[in-house]
């Protein structure tokens, strides 16, 4: 043998070493579509050695309207000359169904023959967990959905008759008897707000929920919190102070839903004070609106800080007792100032206490 | 006189408290348990104002609440719906032309209002 010839069969081992150790079918056809190359995994996919395909096209193997498609396919790509990805479906030998995604580059050698270059994925295994996935998800749905009703209607009948003797409808009471359906009753509010966050936060995270998106003013947001808050604030003789920068212009968000996150966040500021001041501000800064709630409170652990927003994270504040909340709020009012293309966060207040952001695009809603 | 009102629910327990809770107020109250007794008790005592629960066996309350809506001689009572389930409430309040809805769990001042509100 010649050095040459030694060396061509070299490269050739070598060439055929590398694509057969390729786990993906790699196939060549001429412009007659006929294979003229074939790796290791083409012919364990379709179960027909190498060299009996050589040669041949899909008319030789398989149904004709299958040979039909995957032709017409080719011949898109021999006239386009484009790169080609195709998703399609492949039945074997044994009648299982495969979803196969090809990918096909025109080649075209030194004399001008065109080849066609194609590479196969079998992504049965993946579809079909994409598709368990889905079923999950609306599984969950609608687990969350049939639950929370049933949830509902026995706190229904709960709620109104603790109301019915609290309110001494049905005779009067006694001051111990009192402090007990308080008890209760503080308890069954908790019990229909972490119904009502588990709900929000399952609709937020399935892409259920539906927002009302239209010019609103969130100085007016703020407003109408301060007002039905105040009195909570000042239960607990704290100061409540108002700092609203009066040129941020009407924009457009769900109001109702920002009613919902600024709520939060005061309620969590009332939770975790117990002297001082809670200070809610809004700025403007070039087409952002950022708006802070600031506490003189127990304040947050370093720790804590990165998990804040998690669901299901009840911040480790330093009096780890007070654990009131669902756990879910500080997630809902994420998502939902995600969902406006805004961004959330909290730092310790370096007076003492915590400092809770957010800020708001003003252009880009068209986005 | 005092006024009417028709309560619809299937659960007991909450038909029992509403019933209490309206004749403390001075309402004389009639209870119904599905959708069809809604429409035949509405027919037969034409009250003035109907507590109608949306889900129910054999006739739910939004199918009542249709027909009764679309009766000449029902269409002017009041209708508030009362469910625990937040989907679609508004969508159902306008399907059965309800002239008001309250959420499971609800506050009976926050119905008394409504009520207050609708017959006056």
């Amino acid at each position: 043998m010649s050095e040459h010839k030694y060396r061509e069969a070299e490269s050739r081992d070598y060439f055929y070493k590398i694509i057969n150790s390729i786990p993906d079918p790699i196939f060549v056809k001429d412009r007659e579509h006929r294979w003229v190359l074939l790796n290791e995994a083409h012919a364990q996919m379709f179960g027909i050695p190498t060299e009996e395909m050589l040669g041949k096209t899909d008319h030789d193997y398989f149904p004709k309207e299958q040979a039909d498609v995957f032709w017409a396919k080719d011949e898109v790509v021999f006239e386009a000359g484009t790169e080609n990805i195709n998703e399609e479906l492949w039945t074997d030998s044994k009648g299982i169904r495969h979803v196969i995604v090809t990918k096909k580059n025109l080649y075209t050698d030194d004399k001008g023959n065109k080849f066609i270059v194609g590479v196969i994925r079998d992504i049965t295994d993946l579809k079909n967990t994409q598709e368990k996935l889905k079923e999950a998800k609306d599984i969950q749905s609608r687990f969350t959905a049939v639950v929370s009703h049933e949830l509902r209607t026995p706190l229904a009948a709960i709620r109104t008759g603790v109301n019915i003797i609290l309110d001494g409808l049905s005779g009067p009471i006694n001051q111990e008897q009192r402090d007990f359906l308080e008890i209760v009753k503080n308890n069954i509010e908790r019990l229909s707000r972490l119904i009502n966050d588990v709900l929000d936060f399952q609709k937020l995270d399935s892409g259920k929920m539906h927002f009302d998106i239209k010019p609103n003013d969130i100085n007016e947001v703020i407003g109408g919190v301060y007002k039905t808050m105040h009195h909570l604030v000042e239960k607990k003789k704290l100061k409540f102070v108002l700092e609203l920068d009066k040129k941020i212009p009407q924009f457009s968000f769900d109001k109702d839903r920002f009613i919902q996150v600024v709520t939060n966040l005061v309620n969590n500021a009332i939770a975790f004070t117990d002297k001082g001041s809670i200070t809610i501000t809004s700025k403007l800064k070039e087409n952002i609106v950022h708006v802070e709630v600031s506490d003189t409170g127990v304040g947050i652990s370093e720790e804590s800080l990165p998990k804040l927003f998690n669901p299901f994270e009840q911040a480790e504040r330093s009096d780890s007792g007070k654990r009131q909340g669902t756990g879910l709020g500080l997630a809902i009012c994420k998502e939902i100032i995600l969902k406006h293309k805004g961004k959330v966060w909290a730092e310790p207040n370096i007076t003492g206490g915590s400092i809770f952001h957010f800020t708001l695009p003003i252009k880009g809603e068209d986005e | 006189m005092n006024k009417k009102i028709l309560v619809v629910d299937d659960e007991a327990d909450i038909l029992k408290e509403i019933s209490f809770i309206l004749q403390k107020h001075g309402f004389i109250v009639f209870t119904g348990i599905n959708g069809q007794e809604a429409i035949d008790l509405a027919e037969k005592l034409k009250p003035d104002l109907i507590i109608l629960d949306v889900f129910m066996p054999c006739v739910s309350g939004t199918e009542a609440g249709k027909i009764i809506k679309q009766r000449d001689s029902l269409k002017n009572i009041p209708i508030i719906l009362l469910t625990a389930s937040i989907d679609n409430i508004e969508k159902t309040k306008d399907e059965c032309m309800a002239d008001d809805y309250v959420l499971k769990p609800f506050d009976y001042q926050e119905l008394l209002k409504k009520i207050d509100k609708l017959i006056k």
